[in-house]
């Protein structure tokens, strides 16, 4: 806030561009201010009756909404709920079957995607998808011709500020991390002149200090006057940004209120918000943790470094996981968690160190070997076979060897934690919903009766209910006695259920210990981002660590 | 066009179905255009001589273990020599399969000569009729014989697990290692499937034609038009493209002459990929 506010005086006192600018551009300029000031941007968004068939699947059913211009509003329900085809019918990536689309006085549902985005709709992704080979202010600059009038130079200048990347702006687009990803991906959007500006779960994957930035972002762009339509699974950014939020369930509008009312609502937490209640599950979970000091040790590294090509992903890291454990490993997005699991699985070499699992040195085997040992490996974005069926991904898990009993036996002990996989089995994997998509991936890995189970975000662009699912079963697999490695951005979910927390930043350990510690949030930053006491417990000393390697402290600094 | 030209045409597309499998399996699978496969052809009609030609057997007996002998071949070939290469700059395993055909032709040029060979039958050269049409007897057989060919590909690829494990390998390779599915054990057992299908292939070709140590090239173009009009993943596709080929050409040779027969079939080829370029029989799914 503080930012926005530093962003929008001068301009209101008559900014730099404005004075600079030839009398000719006068009018161009006076319109970009006034964009971006927020004087007249928004339009009202009417969506009457809207309905999307693909083949004879119905995606979404009988949608009405109305935005008002300038207001906020976020989409919610469950995966598959049709929130993602709302936002790509509203901006003409898909052709509603009935049902009309307006923003003010224009229909939007049938003209083509470019004009769509001329008259003011602009979707920030999920997965940003910037243009690779170009550099930050190149994608702005392609954003920009869509808007209508053209937005100049300095137009894309206070956008790239507004958006904290005035410092990257000649980078090349590849090289940016997650949040500055996504941040270019709301400044491509913001380029075209936006009166309506969607975002489709922008937050996901975010934690802690990212996850306040991009809800500040979102902010500032609602203050701008700019009508803005959210699709989110974070509850928090629900509740910090919007007044108002829609439920979908299969397709159909379910609930519409404010977000106090919504949480509250019976029927949305049954489908979506779940019971909410994080400390249930790890409570019932903890009698059959064996708490034995002396337990087979299942997975062991020692001082392993791992990385591509130049760069080091992961430095100096060491863990003991024992036999009916489960840790945790946590750290933000590039800290180097999925490195972790790489070299665990043998996928990425381990330049130095070891690593040992189930009483053997594994550190040169051949990934397949190690899935043959007895780990299994839930990867990062489910990686299932889309292609086969339900039934086939899982007899994939199990050894080919493997008689056809014991398969089935197996594939039985799977459908009894995830029940949905028995009655899906011969529908092919990729039309599932992302929770079931999900299940079907921790059910695979589960096929190969691993001793030792390692989980890559597995919660990622869930809806509660699912990861509520997920967590059950996760307590259930490992009162089995499967050892658990958690990779996990949902950091309260996680430390909730383990045993042992990890915290990575910069691919170095910078917390190891009790989860409980780490609960409150002042740890966790400490921990995530080395402020304060983890700074000076990595070696540290603290003044520089917090501002220098972080962008918002680095502008914060360049504001005050 | 008479019925005589429609009949030859779908039994001689049989054929070439079988050769295309083989270029589709391995380009699906292993994502590798193996630039050797008319040689591996080649190589079964050659094996399958040795035992027809030299000790009289019938060329269909020969077939299986032309069959299994291009397959042991094949199978060390990739495990120990192209797979390495896949796993390094894109172009090195073409050069390297492109490198494997040279060396192949002067192989048989070496051991077998130059002069052209075939496989003699008492079906060779008969004719049988069928329904008033009068049919060449072993286009018939290759005809049958490609179809149960290609039926058990079908089978083994959708209907066993060492099949769905190929088709995980095919989708997804990184992922099939995490669960314990050895790639390169699946991409050469792969390999040398399709050089089995070659083989078989080149034992059919040897007793309808003539061979000579250059044979393989213009089945390599032949079976790449047939995989690239199926589309990749789909076996019945590649046996309708083959068809749609063998049709074409036989077509084209009675209207225009033989000597338009190839300008005519890959106009054909680009106009199809013109329009569309997943080719005329691509599934969603692969398999």
């Amino acid at each position: 806030m503080n930012r926005l506010d530093a962003e929008t005086t001068p301009h209101a006192g008559g900014g730099d561009a404005d004075v600079s600018s030839p009398p000719g551009a006068e009018p161009r300029t006076a319109a970009s201010s006034a964009t971006l000031r927020g004087t007249s941007p928004g339009a009202p968004l009417q969506v009457r009756g809207l309905a999307k068939r693909f083949g004879g699947v119905t995606a979404l059913d009988g949608v009405d909404l109305s935005v008002a211009s300038g207001e906020a509003v976020a989409v919610i329900g469950p995966n598959g709920a049709g929130k993602s085809t709302l936002l790509k019918l509203i901006s003409g990536v898909h052709r509603p079957t009935e049902g009309e689309v307006w923003l003010g006085k224009q229909r939007l549902d049938r003209m083509p995607v470019h004009r769509i985005t001329r008259t003011g709709v602009a979707l920030a992704h999920q997965v940003p998808r910037p243009f690779h080979g170009l550099t930050v202010r190149d994608n702005v600059r392609i954003g920009a011709m869509a808007g209508r009038p053209h937005l100049h130079s300095d137009g894309i200048d206070e956008i790239l500020a507004q958006c904290r990347l005035d410092i990257k702006a000649s980078r090349p687009a590849d090289s940016l991390r997650v949040l500055d990803l996504k941040r270019l991906e709301v400044a491509r959007a913001l380029a075209t002149r936006p009166r309506l500006l969607m975002f489709d779960e922008v937050a996901a994957g975010l934690v802690g200090r990212e996850l306040d930035e991009a809800i500040d972002l979102i902010r500032q762009v609602h203050a701008q006057g700019i009508t803005v339509l959210l699709v989110e699974h974070i509850e928090r950014v629900v509740r910090e940004l919007v007044d108002r939020v829609l439920v979908l369930n299969w397709g159909r509008p379910m609930a519409e209120g404010a977000p106090a009312e919504i949480a509250a609502n019976e029927e949305v937490r049954a489908v979506y918000l779940g019971d909410g209640d994080e400390t249930r599950t790890p409570a019932a979970r903890r009698a059959a943790t064996p708490t034995a000091s002396d337990a087979a040790v299942v997975l062991a590294l020692e001082s392993v470094s791992a990385g591509y090509g130049d760069m080091l992903a992961l430095r100096d890291f060491s863990v003991r996981v024992q036999a009916g454990q489960i840790v945790t490993v946590l750290g933000a997005n590039g800290a180097g968690k999925s490195t972790l699991c790489a070299t665990i699985m043998g996928a990425v070499e381990a330049r130095s160190g070891s690593v040992h699992a189930l009483g053997q040195d594994i550190t040169g085997m051949a990934t397949h070997h190690r899935a043959r040992l007895g780990i299994a490996h839930c990867q990062e974005g489910r990686r299932i076979f889309t292609g086969l069926t339900v039934a086939e991904n899982l007899m994939l898990g199990a050894p080919l060897a493997l008689a056809r009993d014991e398969v089935r036996g197996r594939m039985e002990r799977v459908h009894a934690i995830f029940p949905v996989l028995a009655e899906r089995a011969d529908q092919p994997a990729g039309t599932m919903s992302g929770g079931q998509q999900q299940m079907l991936a921790v059910g695979r890995a589960l096929m190969a009766d691993p001793q030792v189970l390692i989980c890559d975000e597995i919660s990622l662009g869930l809806a509660p209910v699912a990861i509520d699912a997920l967590y059950r079963a996760l307590a259930e697999i490992n009162s089995q006695g499967v050892a658990i490695v958690l990779v996990e951005q949902n950091v309260k979910r996680a430390l909730g259920i383990a045993d042992h927390a990890v915290v990575l930043s910069r691919g170095r350990v910078s917390y190891s210990g009790s989860p409980e510690a780490l609960l409150s949030d002042q740890a966790l930053d400490a921990a995530y981002f080395g402020t304060a006491d983890a700074a000076s417990a990595a070696g540290s000393s603290p003044p520089p660590v917090p501002s220098a390697p972080h962008p918002l402290s680095a502008s914060e600094g360049d504001l005050s | 066009m008479t019925l005589d030209v429609l009949a030859a045409g779908i039994l001689s597309g049989g054929l070439y179905a079988l050769i295309g499998l083989g270029i589709s399996l391995v380009f699906g699978v292993l994502g590798l255009m193996n630039l050797a496969h008319g040689e591996l052809v080649i190589a079964g009609a050659y094996l399958a001589s040795l035992l027809v030609v030299d000790s009289g057997w019938d060329p269909l007996l020969a077939l299986p273990l032309a069959m299994a002998g291009v397959a042991l071949i094949a199978y060390p070939l990739q495990r120990y020599l192209l797979t390495p290469l896949l796993r390094g700059d894109k172009s090195a395993p073409l050069v390297g399969t492109f490198g494997l055909s040279l060396l192949a032709q002067a192989l048989f040029q070496g051991v077998f000569g130059t002069h052209p060979k075939s496989l003699p039958a008492s079906y060779a050269d008969s004719g049988i009729s069928v329904l008033g049409l009068r049919i060449q007897t072993i286009y018939l057989i290759a005809f049958a014989l490609t179809t149960v060919l290609c039926a058990a590909t079908h089978l083994v690829l959708t209907r066993t697990r060492a099949g769905s494990a190929v088709r995980a390998a095919s989708a997804d390779p990184a992922t099939a290692a995490v669960l314990g599915i050895n790639v390169s054990t699946v991409y050469a057992m792969t390999f040398a499937g399709a050089a089995a299908l070659a083989a078989a292939g080149g034992v059919l070709t040897g007793v309808a034609q003539s061979f000579t140590p250059t044979s393989g090239l213009p089945l390599l173009l032949t079976g790449m038009a047939v995989m690239a009009l199926a589309g990749i993943g789909s076996v019945g596709g590649v046996l309708l493209a083959g068809i749609a080929l063998g049709v074409l050409q036989s077509a084209s040779v009675q209207l225009f002459g033989g000597g338009m027969r190839d300008v005519v079939v890959y106009l054909a080829f680009f106009l199809v990929l013109a329009v569309r370029p997943q080719g005329l029989f691509r599934k969603a799914a692969t398999g």
